[in-house]
């Protein structure tokens, strides 16, 4: 049978190109920026249940985004914590950021930690190369950060107005990509004898809900998270992100609508003739509206596919460039952003396949 | 002739363009009767209303007053929806600038016609058929521009029969066609007459091609000014006028 929208999509090469990748930018963007949110958090919150510890206690109001917190708890509050039933051991944190490290803007995030009470409360810091935190201005750089910004141990990294040196590199994957001793940081931040948080490891004579109901009954209104739920807590808390993504999808759809649109108008104005000869062979309004409709769905489905491969693409660039960063591509929004995309293109069409039903057939046999 | 039914009959059918202000008649009360199997070819100069009259007479646009039916299915009075649907059911179009759809092959070109008509898809083997017709099998898988003009007219002429149409409307077929082609072209329609007894109002400023018809209307100015034969026409052109009137 003849197939019309699919000989015009591939006798208007640059129009269909125009639209495919129009329609892939759209997709891409929600499928790599969604991705981008997704996967920071996620990696992040893995990050921190890699610690291995079973509890985080904070002060009242503080945020499961941990690099946010300042120093609002007494370190000498670690001896209390241990006096309640079930906590085995207690790690002060204070916990810090980067804005540039090495000259380059990047955010990092920092643990100043007493090496050898966070060692208790979890795997501690695996040092792959080099030593422990052992003297002032010590600092532990991880892996993936090492990697990605050519750090060796030796190095002089100025950091908070003050020089410290990589002593070691430590196993990625738990906790932050650089740790201080607590000492360094509360001085670095000017707050002594304060940590922001304490990873708490629960004893063997007792469960996670048994230490976190007595914690809370002996430190009313402080936060203590089981690490097991802290994935969720952090999403549920994240500030934004879901306007963010409903703002990322929006977005998508409204430039697949507009391109879609663009494109289907110009493709109408072209194809006027082609659209009264129909009508002079007695095409209804519907069979033309259909006719406009197929092709534009076809256009976004080929431009959802294309944006399926430069998200996969995107990822990859991504990750080998900006090694930090983490990107997951989930599957659920695959299918958001196909919908998306076509139902936006779809959309867009809509105006122009009308405008061309309406067409009278005269003038549009004689359209130049 | 008079015997057989009437496929197109127009009453007192009337045209006015507006244009800013100024009402310009096309079609000042044209009354015809075209039988089935007649070959009428509507001459005239050029302004003369012929083409508005085609346009007319195949639903592509409506008259201002007057009634024109096709197959008993008064044009004038039904929705645009339902002149549309007759369009396709009932006419065949033939234009001056062949009006094929050049993304498409000639196979497609015929196929989409019976696609809009609707029901059982044309076979390649039926389109080569229909392409035979205008000799034109060995081209079932060209596209328009890779065809001759004279070529383009034929595939339009197998485009108009795809869906056997009451009647064939032809809009000056000849008019971008050297005389050669012209000469085909012509033949082809005179043969779709003679043999198969289709219907065909053919438009043309040419009285040679005229002369293909077995009947001719000629206008002037929006009305008809005379018809009969062409030959009634050339011996006695007052009885052919009085007539009309």
């Amino acid at each position: 049978m003849a197939n019309l929208p699919l000989a015009n999509i591939f006798n208007r090469k640059t129009r269909t190109t125009v639209g495919i990748l129009a329609v892939a930018l759209g997709v891409a963007l929600v499928l790599v920026l969604v991705g981008l949110a997704h996967g920071s958090l996620d990696e992040t919150a893995d990050r921190i249940k890699n610690v291995g510890a079973d509890i985080i206690f904070q002060a009242p109001g503080s945020s499961p985004f941990l690099a946010i917190n300042s120093g609002v708890v007494d370190v000498r509050l670690g001896a209390r914590l241990l006096d309640v039933p079930g906590v085995a051991a207690a790690a002060p944190v204070l916990t810090g950021r980067l804005t540039s490290l090495k000259g380059k803007q990047k955010l990092v995030m920092i643990f100043g930690v007493d090496e050898m009470t966070y060692n208790q409360v979890g795997n501690g810091i695996e040092i792959v190369e080099g030593r422990g935190l052992e003297e002032p201005a010590d600092l532990i750089v991880d892996t993936v950060l090492a990697a990605a910004d050519g750090i060796k141990v030796g190095d002089v990294l100025p950091i908070m107005n003050r020089d410290f040196t990589v002593v070691g590199i430590c196993k990625a994957g738990a906790g932050v990509r650089i740790f201080m001793g607590i000492t360094d940081m509360q001085t670095a931040t000017a707050q002594p004898g304060k940590a922001s948080l304490f990873f708490l490891k629960v004893g063997d004579d007792s469960t996670v809900a048994e230490a976190a109901a007595a914690l809370e009954a002996r430190f009313e209104g402080y936060q203590i998270t089981a690490l097991e739920g802290f994935s969720e807590a952090m999403k549920e808390n994240a500030l934004g992100l879901t306007e963010f993504i409903s703002a990322l999808s929006l977005f998508a759809a409204v430039i697949s609508y507009l391109v879609i649109l663009l494109a289907m108008y110009t493709t109408i104005i072209e194809r006027t003739r082609e659209i009264g000869i129909l009508k002079a062979l007695g095409a209804s309004k519907m069979f033309i509206i259909r006719l406009v409709m197929v092709e534009s769905f076809l256009i976004c489905v080929m431009g959802v596919v294309a944006g399926f491969v430069i998200s996969v693409l995107g990822r990859s660039a991504i990750l080998t460039f900006f090694p930090t960063l983490t990107v997951d591509l989930i599957p659920r929004w695959f299918m958001m952003s196909a919908i998306l995309g076509i139902s936006g293109g779809l959309l867009g069409a809509l105006y122009p396949a009308y405008r061309a039903a309406k067409l009278d057939p005269v003038e549009a046999l004689n359209f130049e | 002739m008079s015997q057989r039914r009437a496929v197109l009959k127009t009453i007192a059918l009337r045209k006015v363009y507006r244009t800013g202000s100024l009402d310009v008649p096309a079609l000042q009360g044209i009354d015809m009767e075209i039988k089935a199997g007649e070959f009428v070819s509507i001459m005239g100069p050029s302004g003369c209303g012929k083409t508005t009259l085609l346009q007319i007479l195949g639903g592509l646009s409506a008259p201002t007053s007057g009634q024109v039916f096709i197959d008993g299915v008064d044009l004038a009075s039904v929705s645009d929806a339902v002149r549309t649907r007759m369009r396709c059911l009932k006419i065949g179009f033939v234009f001056q600038r062949f009006n094929l759809l050049s993304t498409l092959t000639v196979q497609a070109n015929i196929e989409i016609a019976r696609q809009i008509y609707g029901g059982e898809p044309v076979t390649r083997d039926e389109v080569g058929d229909l392409l035979e017709i205008v000799h034109l099998r060995h081209k079932l898988d060209y596209k328009p521009l890779e065809l001759s003009v004279g070529e383009q007219q034929r595939v339009a002429i197998a485009r108009a029969l795809v869906n056997k149409p009451a009647m064939i409307l032809a809009d000056e077929p000849t008019g971008n066609l050297d005389s050669r082609n012209s000469e085909q072209v012509l033949r082809l329609l005179s043969d779709l007459n003679r043999e198969k007894q289709q219907t065909i109002v053919m438009i043309t400023h040419n009285p040679e091609a005229a002369e293909m018809g077995n009947r001719v209307i000629e206008m002037l100015d929006g009305q008809i000014r005379s018809h009969g034969t062409v030959a009634e026409l050339v011996e006695e052109p007052e009885r052919a006028r009085s007539q009309a009137r």
